[in-house]
């Protein structure tokens, strides 16, 4: 089943009121997103740190001593110690946003890759449709690879997609010894092929004209259930990633939203990829995640 | 400039019919595009290829193989060198690929360009019309170089600019594009577009305005798109971003694009068998349009 972007919005609401702590700088745009999300009844919001004391009229505020960065770690153990439920930081999104995050252990597990999904409707079928990964690594290799594909498993499996049908792209869909991310789609698509990735079947090499239609992959030769009913775009790397998604946005005028997957915790953050309109729905995503994202 | 590709077939409408030479067009579909190509006063098509097997396909095709002129060469790289030799010499506008390997092509292309203009290297653009934007914009390049270095984006740039300006687009704005990483340090991409972006400011690729910004979040804000301050020109990083975002604009943003592969002003045509009617004309009618704008004296 495909939820569709306003199903995702109201299933938030199925949270009640889950305890979110917010930090970063100060974005009216985000904060008129929370305290409508509270308004839906989806959150309990807890500010933290100085740049946000005076929102004190509207909201309960933490460490109001603390400046951006302190306020951060200490909005961690919160989540840490069960007090708070889901994080989102309004920014800046920069490498010490990050460090942070892994120093505090919000990954799965210790060695595990974050990475970013990009989620929006395909409008030429109003499908639900996956990109990954659109904004954390920048080269990722074969290792990588394979924990981008399982962080963005758990991102479908929370949207409620089923049998989930993954793209792995690339410049064109023969194996080419010259081009490595061919070599690393073909291997993934044989991980898929042996059951590592559970019932989820990745296909690759492919080039974006046989993963969109079947009839153009049958004409390659390509045999495979992916090619047309895509879930999910792997991309061979973060620049093939982050501008394809630039034009779907800026081209195509579609509304992406995101969610930072192989968290611990749903981290609620918003990338340059989407607009400002879209924190509400980065909101709903990011709480409909359940546990281990 | 033209707005998209109605007007450049008009253009194309009054500057045909023109001589384009077709390699190997011993398959139907190639044949029944040059017929239809001369039919609609485009191209008068110069055949390429092994004349018995060109000839059965004409029969075959009931299409008037009479009307058109047959050059018997059955070696690939010796018809592919020869057809743009033709080009060279100005007894043919363009070349347009049939039932062949492009690696001929494109290898032809290669020492072609060495000679003629060695500031460039061959590369494909590919021309899109996308609704919501009214200008053609050009991806390059997704075709050719599989991982440009910085010298050969130089020559990539040169002569998409000088494509562009034929075009009667007298200033394209360019964009070198690259991701942004999070960490704020400049990748390798991130770097020649920086560099790229300071030598077309100093003039070196012709002509044109070059956007400081590697990226389109950079230059609109989300909710105030302009449409003028839309690149013409993009320069991809690699040719998975090229291949993938021209595709994607094409096949999942929507809109039209056309392909054409390019080096010292020579037009090579590579239609794809899956294309229709409408496509294979408006492919023919860019490549006449470029063709005349690049005419070697």
């Amino acid at each position: 089943m495909h939820l569709i972007l306003e199903a995702i919005m109201e299933n938030a609401i199925q949270q009640k009121g889950k305890r979110l702590a917010i930090t970063g700088k100060k974005d009216p745009v985000a904060l008129a997103a929370i305290l409508a999300a509270r308004d839906r009844g989806w959150i309990e919001p807890v500010a933290c740190g100085g740049p946000l004391s005076e929102l004190r009229k509207e909201l309960e505020v933490y460490f109001v001593d603390s400046d951006i960065w302190q306020a951060r770690q200490e909005a961690l153990s919160l989540l840490r110690n069960k007090e708070a439920e889901a994080l989102l930081d309004m920014g800046p999104l920069d490498n010490r946003f990050f460090s942070l995050l892994k120093e505090a252990g919000a990954q799965i597990k210790n060695t595990h890759l974050l990475s970013y999904v990009s989620v929006f409707m395909l409008p030429k079928n109003g499908l639900m449709t996956l990109l990954t990964d659109t904004l954390i690594n920048s080269a990722p290799g074969l290792m990588e690879k394979v924990q981008i594909v399982e962080n963005a498993i758990k991102v479908a499996n929370a949207l409620g997609i089923d049998r989930l049908k993954i793209a792995a792209l690339g410049p064109l869909e023969l194996v080419n010894p010259a081009i490595p991310s061919t070599l690393d789609a073909a291997i993934l698509s044989k991980m898929s092929e042996r059951g590592q990735f559970g019932d989820v079947i990745v296909e690759g090499p492919l080039g974006m004209d046989n993963a969109e239609s079947a009839l153009a992959a049958q004409h390659k030769g390509i045999e495979s259930p992916v090619p047309g009913n895509v879930d999910v775009y792997l991309f061979p790397d973060l620049e093939s990633a982050n501008i394809t998604a630039q034009f779907f946005t800026w081209a195509g005028r579609c509304q992406l939203g995101g969610v930072l997957a192989g968290t611990k915790f749903p981290i609620i953050i918003r990338s340059p990829l989407e607009s400002p309109d879209s924190w509400l729905l980065n909101l709903a995503l990011g709480l409909i995640m359940n546990g281990e994202i | 400039m033209y707005q998209d590709f109605d007007e450049i077939a008009v253009r194309a409408r009054e500057l045909g019919p023109k001589r384009a030479v077709i390699l190997f067009p011993n398959d139907a579909d190639v044949m029944q595009a040059a017929a239809e190509g001369m039919k609609e006063g485009l191209i008068t098509p110069v055949l390429v290829g092994e004349e018995a097997s060109i000839k059965a396909i004409a029969s075959e095709t009931d299409l008037p193989s009479g009307a058109m002129e047959i050059i018997h060469q059955e070696d690939p790289q010796e018809a592919a060198n020869l057809c743009l030799d033709m080009v060279i010499r100005g007894e043919a506008g363009f070349v347009v690929k049939g039932n062949i390997l492009t690696t001929y092509l494109y290898r032809a292309l290669i020492n072609a360009t060495k000679i003629l203009a060695p500031d460039q290297i061959p590369c494909t653009l590919c021309f899109h019309q996308v609704q919501g934007i009214n200008k053609i914009f050009v991806v390059t390049d997704p075709g050719i170089n599989i991982r440009p270095d910085l010298t050969a984006k130089k020559k990539i740039l040169a002569n998409a600019v000088q494509m562009l300006r034929s075009l009667g687009c007298d200033n394209p704005r360019v964009m070198a594009l690259a991701a942004k990483l999070l960490d704020g340090s400049a990748s390798v991409f991130a770097r020649d577009a920086q560099e790229l972006s300071r030598l077309g400011d100093k003039g070196k690729f012709g002509p044109c305005t070059m956007e400081a910004a590697t990226t389109l979040f950079d230059i609109f804000d989300t909710n105030n798109f302009q449409a003028d301050l839309f690149p013409d020109i993009f320069l991809v990083p690699n040719i998975e971003t090229g291949n993938i975002l021209v595709k994607t604009i094409d096949h999942l943003i929507g809109g039209i694009r056309q392909c054409v592969t390019v080096g010292a002003g020579l037009i090579i045509l590579t239609p794809s068998r899956s294309d229709g009617y409408e496509v294979r004309m408006g492919n023919l009618a860019l490549g006449l349009v470029l063709a005349e704008s690049c005419k070697r004296d």
